[in-house]
């Protein structure tokens, strides 16, 4: 449904390092939720403009359904208000100057849809978003929850065969920017477009997505699947921006065909979950809640670490450990089903098939 | 399903940044540009040529630095720039005190009767400042002025507190007299600000001074300069409050030069190489102030108050200092706009210059009235100035929208340009702007007559005014959020329809304040209609000058009553068309 | 400053006859109706006349009425110009951009002298038009109107006997701080035609001892006389007249020897109706029509009888210089605004 290859956005074009987007590449199908995810500066935003048509590239081709809206090679730029897409902004920007139905009904007056048809998918559109009581509002008479309805809303009624989504839950408080997050991929998936969603949220981006692309520094570093980022990270960026991570150091001290003998700051350790190729520094990534307690077991065997708690943090469903083993403090997470006290000693057992071996300095 | 803009396909080397249409970013500027170097730097140039004319004037023969060599080698000359630059900042700085507490009160506060005073701040500024000059005079003057009077008899001084004679005198009326351009390029700005800003402040425990100075100053630095920096331009190229307040006590500013050297001076032939060579002392002083404006407001993003995110119209509830900024209010509206305003009708009611006495009142006559409205010109002049007006107030309004957009937001390349263009008419003294007006109307032939007619008067209203309108643009569309224009594109609404949608109805309150500020201007101007005027362009100001050259000011002072009475119908119609779309829309 | 590249020899003949300064006596020679008569029907083939002057419009309307009447063929139209150095300006805008330009102008000899320099103006032969020698002191230059300097009191303020009649009387230390004038000394430089520049020159400072209120302009300076800001006053006659004719309080007196500022009538070499702008000069030097201009205007010619400038001046020696004498008093009446403006102090060039 969307093709980008070879994205290169630069910010200065009198600085040959000043690259806001370089290179960036990726499909997105049908009916597919993808994510561009990252820290802010990384470029997401600006691959999103770009597909827009907010920002013209500097080179690459963009397809939106096998139509070129934008290609350096063949020197054509089609206009955003003619690319089939529709947006939701961070602000969201809504219309202060209309009333929520004149905000949702100008997509299709741009369009020049009108008639019965304008007042059918205008109605559709703001009983998706549940907004039918509040049409004839002045449209910043509103909260900010129904704001970000009718800035969904008037994506929506357009029907554009991409949905481009910046931050669009950022501006919300907590808890109803959860309760947005379900209905926003509920939503996607019952009027079944494809959505680019940008995001530096990592909850939001493994929650919502089919697929997620991490950026950084202008360029994506992985794409996958959220379990496969989460699962099976291939570098330390990714695996510490996506989900908590302890990086440790970490040597192979013996690699067989599934699994590999690690040397470790807590101490030998072994991990099924690899790169194929194994050059240069290595990091061990286990997520705190990968950790198990094993209650009464003495710390043999392999990948069991004794150790003593040191702090002990309680925030209700699920409690966050800080455990000294050895010279190396280990974070564990547990539910509040069984609590340590801090001073207790403790066996730890680190599952292998969750014990990640990524490329790159634990460190950095 | 879409058009392509297919652009000539470009073949770039390996690694070689390909900019595929970067010749059609220029196409907009191109455009304005063209329009602007035709209004603007045509005059610009001819002025410029005009400086190096041993004759001054653009088409004589020859080149020459004398110009410059006599006006800046003149021995009196810093003085002259020391006490130009102490009036126009003394004045700038009090309309903008004035301007930014009057705006402030009445868009952000419930100050009582806010609409009343809001629709009548403005109303002195339909006055020719040579009648507002003199009605001052008439309030102030040492032997004969009304309050200094009035203090006197009160107090039983035997000294008059105040002389309007003087340096003072000079920068309090001029301050005064700049409060309504002040209060319409500050109050659109204002009236858009997100009233959350300002409540985040007082939830902070803020004062209302530290709300002023903390918040509100910084949200708003991008109008408040472009406010000042227009301000001090205009403060050094007026010249009838310092023509008409300074001169007797022999006081002189560069206004007063030019005027000597355009009108004056002895030689019998206007010196105007000698007025160009002084007015590129403005222009340096503009584009000066130009340049720091940029780079002071470089982090337009800052400034964004108008956001789309709804916020709710609130007003701050001043509490019990309502009725003190209240009486504060009247106090300045009795000062500045009632009693110049009370003076020009007095003085439109007396046969000739009389103080205000009760004795006086036996005095009172209609004669200059009746004499104005039996002048066989004055529908023709009526009707001309309207005509003038309205075309000159629409065309800069929609020139300075487009700018402005052009500049602040689609940042096309050269905008910095565009906007130092526009901004450099208003350091032209009128009476260059109406040399080069007449040799560019009488060396293109457009097929039909422009030289003597109503429109080289309307163009040279739009040029010199459009400063003031992309100014007070810039400002605005500064506050604007650019997702909110951005949400439109994307909703698939052209780039004209998202300027007729979203862009305009947003800015609307700053185009309404153009709008009104231009027809004021242009109902009132003088210099430039008397420089152009022909057979068949008489306007109401150049029959307000037939009086005042004839040493009839109370004559004059009856058709400044008339210009005032017609911006106050100008603004009840406003304000009717206003609330009717108010009404249907709620 | 000027430069004046004109046939020096061309008007120093007439210059040489024309005084320096006489006692007003009327002209003698006389246009006749004939030479109008024939120049009204040549200038009615040649269209209308345009006329560059700086009255207000509703004077002229009934100056032109007058001429109307006279000559009922030709259509004369009036642009007024804005006072100063305005009219040169245009004048020659309109030469350089190859436009229509008046047929004939009114002004004072700087700015006439200005256009002649420059090869603009028209020389004429006026004594063979019948023209009196001493409205034509030079080729270029036909005497219209004058500007008469007279001492203005305020007769609320001031008593008949304590008014100030003689130019010594205004050097009085008791009229220090109440006592106006315009900022530009015209009438004080022709002044110095009688008098000679160094006796006007230490005159200035004595003026400049009574601390004197400056006014751009005549006008304003004769209503704040009126509104009492100022009880004596400098001023000349015609801008006096306004707030006179409504009844202010003010007392005029023409001092001995009388200072005037001359307007003349010159044609420009690019008129399109040269017989037009002559009918209209010559017209303006008969009784007829000074007598009708300076009913509209309220200035008059003063050597024509008849007009109200003659009464006024009767019997008083008339101080100004001649047109040819511009060059030479330039640098006076230079010198002179540079006094009025700096009190006295250091002259600024």
């Amino acid at each position: 449904m969307l093709t980008v290859s070879g994205l290169v956005k630069r910010y200065d074009t009198r600085r040959a390092d000043a690259f806001a987007v370089r290179a960036v590449s990726f499909d997105v199908a049908q009916g597919e939720f993808f994510t561009l995810l990252g820290p802010s500066g990384c470029g997401k935003t600006t691959t999103l403009r770009s597909v827009a048509g907010l920002e013209t590239p500097d080179s690459g081709e963009i397809a939106i359904d096998g139509v070129s809206v934008f290609s350096s090679a063949k020197g054509t730029v089609v206009p955003v208000a003619k690319r089939d897409i529709a947006m939701v902004f961070q602000s969201y920007a809504i219309w202060p100057h209309m009333t929520v139905r004149e905000n949702v009904a100008f997509p299709l007056e741009a369009m020049g849809v009108n008639g019965a048809e304008a007042k059918r998918r205008i109605e559709s559109a703001l009983s998706i978003v549940g907004l039918t009581a509040f049409a004839d509002r002045p449209a910043p008479m509103l909260s900010g929850g129904q704001q970000q309805r009718v800035a969904l809303a008037r994506a929506i009624v357009k029907q554009a065969k991409v949905l481009l989504l910046d931050e669009p839950l950022s501006n919300l408080d907590a808890k109803l920017r959860e309760q947005m997050r379900v209905e926003l991929r509920d939503l996607q998936r019952r009027i079944g477009t494809t959505a680019i969603y940008v995001t530096h949220d990592q909850d939001e981006a493994l929650s919502l997505s089919d697929r997620i692309a991490v950026m950084k520094d202008g360029a994506i570093v992985e794409l996958d699947t959220p379990q496969a980022l989460y699962l099976r990270p291939r570098t330390t960026f990714t695996a510490r921006f996506v989900g908590q991570a302890d990086l440790l150091p970490c040597t192979v001290v013996e690699r067989g065909a599934d699994r590999l003998a690690l040397d470790t700051p807590l101490g030998p350790l072994h991990s099924t979950v690899f790169p194929p190729g194994l050059d240069g520094t290595l990091a061990l990534l286990v997520r705190p809640e990968h950790i198990e307690f094993r209650d009464g077991e003495a710390a043999f065997g392999r990948n069991m670490l004794g150790g003593v708690v040191q702090r002990v943090l309680f925030s209700g469903r699920l409690v966050e450990y800080v455990v000294q083993v050895g010279a190396a403090a280990l974070r564990v997470q547990a539910t509040s089903r069984s609590l340590k006290a801090e001073g207790d000693r403790v066996t730890l057992h680190l599952p292998p098939e969750r014990c990640v071996v990524v490329a790159g300095d634990a460190d950095s | 399903m879409r058009t392509i803009e297919a652009l000539p396909a470009q073949s770039a080397a390996p690694g070689e940044v390909k900019r595929p249409i970067a010749w059609a970013r220029w196409l907009p500027a191109i455009g304005a540009g063209a329009v602007l170097a035709y209004l603007v730097l045509v005059p610009l140039l001819l002025m410029l040529v005009s400086s190096l004319r041993p004759g001054g004037f653009p088409l004589d023969p020859g080149w020459t630095f004398a110009n410059y060599a006599t006006v800046y080698g003149a021995a009196g000359f810093p003085r002259l720039v020391g006490t130009t630059i102490a009036f126009a900042i003394g004045s700038t700085a009090l309309a903008l005190a004035l301007g930014i507490a009057l705006a402030w009160l009445i868009e952000r506060t419930d100050l009582p009767l806010r609409g009343t005073i809001r629709a009548l701040v403005i109303l002195p500024m339909a006055t020719p400042p040579i009648l507002l000059a003199i009605g001052w005079a008439m309030l102030l003057s040492p032997r004969t002025g009304f309050f200094n009077l009035l203090i006197r008899d009160v107090f039983g001084l035997a000294q008059s507190p105040f002389n309007v004679f003087s340096l003072g005198g000079m920068i309090f009326v001029e301050g005064l007299s700049l409060v309504p351009t002040t209060f319409l390029f500050l109050s659109p700005a204002f009236r858009n600000m997100d009233p959350s800003l300002e409540e985040a402040a007082i939830t902070s425990g803020a004062g209302i001074g530290m709300l002023l100075r903390r918040i509100l100053l910084p949200m708003l630095w991008p109008s408040i300069l472009a406010a000042g920096a227009f301000l001090l331009i205009v403060c050094l190229v007026v010249f009838d409050i310092p023509g008409t307040l300074g001169m007797p006590a022999r006081i002189f500013v560069l206004s007063t030069q030019i005027y000597y050297l355009a009108v004056d001076s002895p030689t019998g032939v206007p010196l105007y190489g000698q007025v160009s060579a002084l007015a590129a002392f403005f222009l340096c002083i503009l584009f000066v102030l130009g340049w720091a404006y940029h780079r002071l407001t470089r982090q337009a993003q800052r400034y964004r108050t108008i956001t789309g995110k709804g916020f709710r119209p609130r007003l701050m509830r001043l509490g019990g200092w309502r009725w003190v900024a209240f009486a504060g209010v009247s106090a300045y509206f009795l000062l500045a706009v009632v009693a110049p305003l009370a003076i020009l009708f007095w003085t439109s009611l007396m046969p000739y210059q009389t103080r205000v006495t009760w004795a006086a009142l036996d005095l009172v006559t209609l004669d200059n009235h009746i004499d104005f409205f039996a002048n066989r010109r004055v529908l023709e002049a009526a009707g001309n100035s309207l005509t003038v007006a309205l075309v000159a107030a629409t065309a800069v309004a929609l020139i300075s929208v487009v700018l402005a957009w052009l500049v602040v937001r689609a940042k096309i390349p050269g905008a910095r340009l565009l906007d130092g263009l526009a901004f450099a008419p208003v350091a032209m003294p009128g009476v260059m702007l109406g040399v080069a007006l007449v040799y560019v109307y009488l060396t293109l032939d457009l097929g039909f007559a422009v030289y003597g007619t109503i429109w080289i008067i309307a163009i040279a209203y739009v040029t010199h005014y459009v400063s003031f309108g992309t100014r007070l643009a810039n400002g605005v569309m500064v506050q604007l959020h650019p997702e909110l224009e951005e949400a439109g594109a994307a909703s698939g609404a052209s780039t004209v329809r998202v300027l007729r949608r979203i862009t305009l109805p947003l800015i609307w309150p700053a185009v309404v304040a153009i709008w009104i500020w231009v027809v004021a201007h242009a109902l009132r101007e003088l210099s430039t209609a008397l420089m152009l005027q022909g057979r068949g362009n008489v306007v109401v100001p150049t029959l307000l000058w037939d009086y005042w050259s004839g040493g009839e000011p109370n004559r004059a002072a009856a058709v400044g009553v008339w210009l005032v009475v017609a911006l106050v119908i100008f603004l009840s119609l406003w304000q009717a068309v206003a609330r009717s779309r108010l009404e249907r829309s709620s | 400053m000027t430069r004046m590249n004109l046939d020096r020899r061309g008007f120093l003949a007439v210059a040489a006859g024309a005084a320096l300064a006489g006692v007003a006596q009327p002209a003698r020679a006389a246009v006749t109706d004939d030479t109008l008569n024939q120049l009204a029907a040549s200038a009615a083939r040649a269209g209308s006349i345009l006329w560059y002057e700086s009255s207000p419009r509703d004077q002229i309307d009934r100056v032109i009425a007058a001429f109307t009447q006279r000559f009922p063929a030709v259509r004369l139209e009036h642009v007024r110009d804005t006072g100063g150095n305005a009219m040169a300006g245009r004048v020659i805008q309109e030469v350089q951009g190859n436009t229509r330009t008046c047929d004939v102008g009114t002004n004072s000899a700087s700015v006439i002298w200005q256009l002649v320099g420059r090869n603009m103006v028209e020389r004429v032969d006026w004594a063979a038009r019948g023209a009196d020698a001493r409205l034509a002191p030079t080729p270029f230059t036909l005497l219209t109107t004058a500007s008469t300097y007279v001492i203005l009191s305020n007769s609320r303020m001031v008593s008949d006997a304590d008014a100030p009649r003689t130019w010594e009387d205004l050097a009085n230390p008791r009229w220090r701080e109440k006592f106006g004038t315009w900022i530009r000394s015209e009438g004080l430089t022709s002044l110095a035609a009688v008098w000679g520049e160094d006796r006007v020159a230490r005159y200035i400072e004595q003026l400049n001892a009574q601390r004197p209120f400056l006014f751009k302009s005549t006008f304003p300076l004769a209503q704040q006389l009126a509104a009492g800001e100022v009880a004596v006053a400098l001023g000349i006659y015609h801008t006096a007249q306004p707030p006179i004719r409504r009844g202010a309080p003010i007392r005029v007196t023409v001092p001995d020897p009388a200072a005037i500022s001359s307007l003349f009538s010159f044609l420009p070499t690019a008129g399109r109706n040269k017989d037009g702008g002559l009918l209209l000069a010559l017209w303006l030097a008969t009784p007829g029509g000074a007598q009708a201009y300076e009913q509209a205007t309220g200035r008059g010619n003063y050597l024509i009888e008849g007009t109200e400038t003659a009464r006024l001046l009767a019997g008083r020696t008339v101080a100004e210089f001649t047109p040819d004498q511009t060059e030479r008093m330039l640098p006076i009446l230079t010198r002179f605004n540079n006094m009025l403006q700096n009190g006295g102090g250091r002259e600024v060039d």
